[in-house]
């Protein structure tokens, strides 16, 4: 991946952001490999860049110190590891002061799918989605530290998949699909309260591995750096807000519904991700020349 | 309908198929009060029958409170 300092879209409006990035999006691109998988990683931090920056996997299990170290401006660094254990794993850059370069943009998911695909049941859909914390002036480190933010995005967004929110989306699914949330909880500070608003969770997966099984959920504590799979299975036509049940963070941004329709069309892992808002046209803006 | 919609002052987006049984109406504000425009679709689709339009407030009513523009006040059929 390649370290990207750049402006991205975080609200429905268009407002931009001040972010560091894996590959120019927040959240970075999901890695997706199979448990015993070999994993070779390469970072690259572009000469244009005006910091150092760094990659901790959470699926790796080596040294940190050797291997999570920051890299200046002009510089690579690369490492192997194997994604020994199936889960759903948080990766990001911890370059210091790590609470800005998370709160900044630079963090993803990792799937390590179980060797044995029958370790649990088959789902009909699949989304990450990835909580973090929005603190308006991106300088204010102090900020970070003192808890203080603005608003909380699920995949880089505030109420990116709300669609009583100007600009927002929503995850689309059919009546009765097994949808699998591949939930992380990039932080950098607070704790998540997963919530399926009008469902149950089916399961909950703690870090995402088969062996670590709970059956009828209806809220789940994901730590900071921590992760979680979520199954649910909504049988009627509807929508059902996920939510983090700390509420001063859902209704300041984290609310994504998941709704429940015949006509539910095929949705890729991490939708809107880069979040893409079409300016209208009024009648004082002048349409491009073709 | 939905067409009839967007041509009325203040409409900013109308969406009809986002939530099944639901007609999602985005306003900006300016141009009338929530309950006016309430008031108005409601004269406008009483010959349609079955329909009614309505504020949506519930527990996921939210404002953006990091950013000064206004939020959306979605209404429902």
């Amino acid at each position: 991946m390649k370290a990207v300092e750049t402006e991205v879209v975080i609200e429905g409006s268009g407002e931009k952001y001040a972010a560091w990035t894996f590959d120019g999006q927040v959240p970075g691109p999901v890695v997706r490999v199979t448990e015993g998988d070999t994993v070779k990683f390469t970072l690259t931090n572009p000469a244009t860049n005006k910091y150092p920056h760094a990659m901790d996997f959470h699926a790796a299990e080596i040294d940190f110190l050797n291997n999570y170290k920051a890299i200046n401006a002009g510089e690579t660094i690369s490492y192997t590891f194997v994604a020994k254990k199936p889960g759903i794993f948080f990766y990001h850059c911890g370059a210091p002061p790590m609470i800005q370069h998370v709160a900044r943009g630079m963090f993803g998911a990792i799937i390590v799918d179980p060797k044995n695909a029958s370790a649990w049941p088959k789902a009909d859909r699949e989304y990450v989605l990835i909580q973090s914390e929005y603190f308006k002036n991106p300088d204010d480190v102090q900020a970070m530290f003192d808890r203080k933010f603005d608003g909380v995005m699920f995949n880089g967004g505030l109420f990116k998949y709300h669609p009583f929110v100007s600009g927002g989306g929503k995850l689309d699914a059919k009546p009765g699909e097994r949808v699998r949330i591949f939930f992380v909880n990039a932080g950098p500070n607070e704790f998540s309260a997963f919530h399926p608003i009008g469902e149950i969770w089916d399961n909950v997966y703690e870090s995402g591995n088969p062996a670590n099984k709970l059956t009828g959920v209806q809220t789940y504590v994901v730590g900071p750096g921590s992760a979680a799979i979520f199954d649910v299975v909504a049988e009627s036509a509807g929508a059902y807000p996920l939510v983090t049940h700390s509420l001063t963070a859902a209704l300041r941004g984290a609310i994504a519904v998941l709704v429940a329709s015949p006509e539910a069309k095929p949705a890729t892992l991490m939708p809107m991700v880069p979040w893409k808002i079409s300016v209208p046209q009024t009648e004082i803006t002048p349409v491009p020349a073709h | 309908m939905t067409e009839a919609l967007e041509q009325l002052e203040g409409i900013a987006q109308v969406q009809a198929d986002a939530i099944p049984n639901h007609v999602l109406i985005d306003h900006d504000g300016r141009h009338r009060t929530q309950e006016e425009l309430v008031a108005l679709l409601n004269q406008l689709i009483i010959a349609h029958g079955g329909c009614r339009a309505a504020v949506m407030k519930s527990c996921i009513t939210a404002g953006s409170s990091a950013f000064s523009a206004p939020s959306a006040s979605p209404l429902s059929r």
